[in-house]
């Protein structure tokens, strides 16, 4: 499958926020966010519940207007995207939101006609898999079978940018591998930028080049998948090691937790000599510490805690 | 343009059904109820009622219009707003107003149909045993009813694309509002010198139902 994706102007973003503010009432949600999106990378945003993704999903969608900072997609103020730049666009809402009173074929005789480069060849590889008549109707689908149908919907459109909310929602395990295959395959192979959130984090370990973790307080950490899983590292001590030490994070030491069976949980971006080093000067025995590999959901926790 | 007239014909099809069925069998009834009077009172009696007494022979169409355009809104814009759906034709690429408008002509053609169904029915019922004049007056007693049909549906549209729950308070109330200005007087000819004034307020719904939508693509913010 050869897919060609629009040239941006050089060294122009898919997507940069840059200073954001966002705030509802007197909560601030965002507070001077800054990150880019490379054309042709896939980037997964991250962060528990109420850090604002959802906002800054709908503010990169065009659906809120930022209170400060700006907000670029493709060049443009998300906010006042011209319809050309909207056609480069492809938005997957969360839930897999479609018109629920048309049949599959109503979907693509609808969709199709706004978008001049649309590919029915992956629309149709998608909705045949389903097994489906054309004129089955979209109200009568399962979350599995609609996603697949949105799938098809914003991959025939050939967008050069993907935006996808939690595309995981209501999905099975085998939707999600299936919804995650295709999606996967047609980035590589076109080359498309793709900013995605999911609450099920290990999916995403398949997919992105890049993360960006948001957590409370505006605090964000843009890095890359392979940097940020090579550097952050996990250790445990047992229980009996540091029972009396009152220990806190620092620099040195991004957390500590103690677990339910009274093991020390430590993660830390450095090497495990450092780690020692420093649990050594807190006074902590250390000949039992030992590195623990991670998944991307464990670093995902890591990194922004449990609670 | 032609794929939103698309969209919007697969949506409200089965309520078009429903609401041209309604029509007819009211069109049925209307006449047969007339037909029933003149067979078992005398004619003079009915002219006199109708002539001198004021008596609305066709007064079961009042709220009718009213019914249909809120049915309509209902149908229309229901769909859109459960789970924010708007919002994906919000992204086509096609400006905000012309979509919103282009809702809203789809929405005013199939209300016009509706409610010329229901003017067809006052004509040939009144026209059948009455005058010409009866006839004249009856389509200008009843055009009040029929902008209340289209306040209902432009009503409608703007308490449902409101996000807000404090503001779609005051949008119901600016709605029933006007709705109850065309409901003021139910007297023959009583709208005679303000009838345009009223059409005009009525429009003004529509730039509103533009103010909506924009608040609407913004989560509620202006």
């Amino acid at each position: 499958m050869t897919l060609s994706a629009q040239a941006s102007p050089a060294g122009e973003a898919a997507i940069e926020v840059d200073g954001l503010v966002h705030t509802y009432g007197r909560r601030r949600i965002h507070d001077g966010l800054s990150f880019r999106v490379e054309p042709g990378r896939i980037l997964g945003l991250l962060g528990k519940n109420g850090v604002g993704k959802t906002t800054l999903i709908k503010i990169l969608m065009g659906f809120l207007t930022p209170e400060a900072g700006t907000c670029r997609v493709l060049g443009e103020p998300s906010d006042a995207l011209r319809a050309d730049t909207r056609r480069r666009i492809g938005l997957v809402f969360e839930g897999h939101l479609a018109y629920e009173f048309m049949s599959i074929a109503e979907t693509e005789r609808f969709f199709r006609a706004w978008y001049p480069r649309w590919r029915g060849d992956v629309f149709h590889d998608l909705v045949e898999r389903l097994g489906l008549s054309w004129d089955h109707r979209i109200r009568h689908m399962s979350e599995g079978q609609r996603s697949q149908v949105v799938l098809g919907v914003v991959m025939a459109q050939d967008p050069d940018l993907l935006i996808l909310d939690d595309y995981t929602m209501g999905l099975d395990a085998g939707y999600r591998r299936l919804f995650l295959d295709y999606l996967v395959h047609y980035a590589r192979a076109g080359n498309k930028t793709v900013l995605v959130t999911s609450h099920v984090v290990q999916d995403l370990e398949r997919l992105v080049d890049d993360v960006v973790f948001l957590r409370s307080g505006g605090r964000v950490l843009q890095t890359s998948l392979a940097s940020f899983m090579a550097s952050f590292r996990h250790f445990r001590l047992p229980p009996d090691a540091a029972a009396a030490a009152a220990l806190e994070p620092d620099d040195e030491l991004h957390a500590i937790e103690r677990e339910a069976d009274g093991t020390l949980s430590i993660h830390a971006f450095a090497e495990p000599a450092a780690v020692g080093a420093a649990l050594a000067r807190r006074g902590v025995d250390t000949s039992a510490l030992v590195e623990h590999r991670m998944t991307l959901e464990d670093a995902f926790i890591g990194y922004t805690g449990k609670y | 343009m032609r794929m939103i007239v698309y969209k919007e014909w697969l949506k409200l099809r089965p309520y078009l059904l429903l609401a041209v069925a309604a029509n007819l069998l009211f069109a049925v009834w209307l006449f047969l109820s007339m037909r029933q009077r003149f067979a078992t009172e005398h004619a003079e009696m009915l002219f006199y009622q109708a002539n001198h007494i004021g008596y609305l022979f066709y007064d079961d169409l009042r709220y009718l219009p009213l019914i249909l355009g809120v049915g309509l809104a209902m149908a229309q814009f229901m769909p859109e707003i459960i789970r924010g759906r708007l919002r994906l034709a919000m992204h086509l690429p096609i400006g905000l107003a012309r979509l919103v408008l282009g809702h809203l002509a789809v929405g005013l053609a199939t209300l016009a149909v509706l409610l010329a169904m229901n003017l067809a029915a006052v004509v040939w019922s009144v026209g059948t045993f009455f005058p010409g004049a009866f006839v004249e007056s009856a389509v200008v007693t009843a055009a009040p009813w029929l902008l209340a049909g289209i306040a209902g549906y432009l009503g409608g549209a703007l308490v449902l694309l409101e996000p807000d729950r404090r503001f779609q308070a005051a949008n119901l109330a600016v709605a029933a509002g006007v709705v109850a200005l065309c409901h003021l007087s139910a007297q023959y000819d009583a709208y005679d010198r303000a009838l345009w004034g009223l059409a005009a307020l009525v429009a003004l719904l529509i730039p509103a139902t533009l103010l909506q939508a924009h608040r609407f693509r913004n989560g509620g913010r202006a």
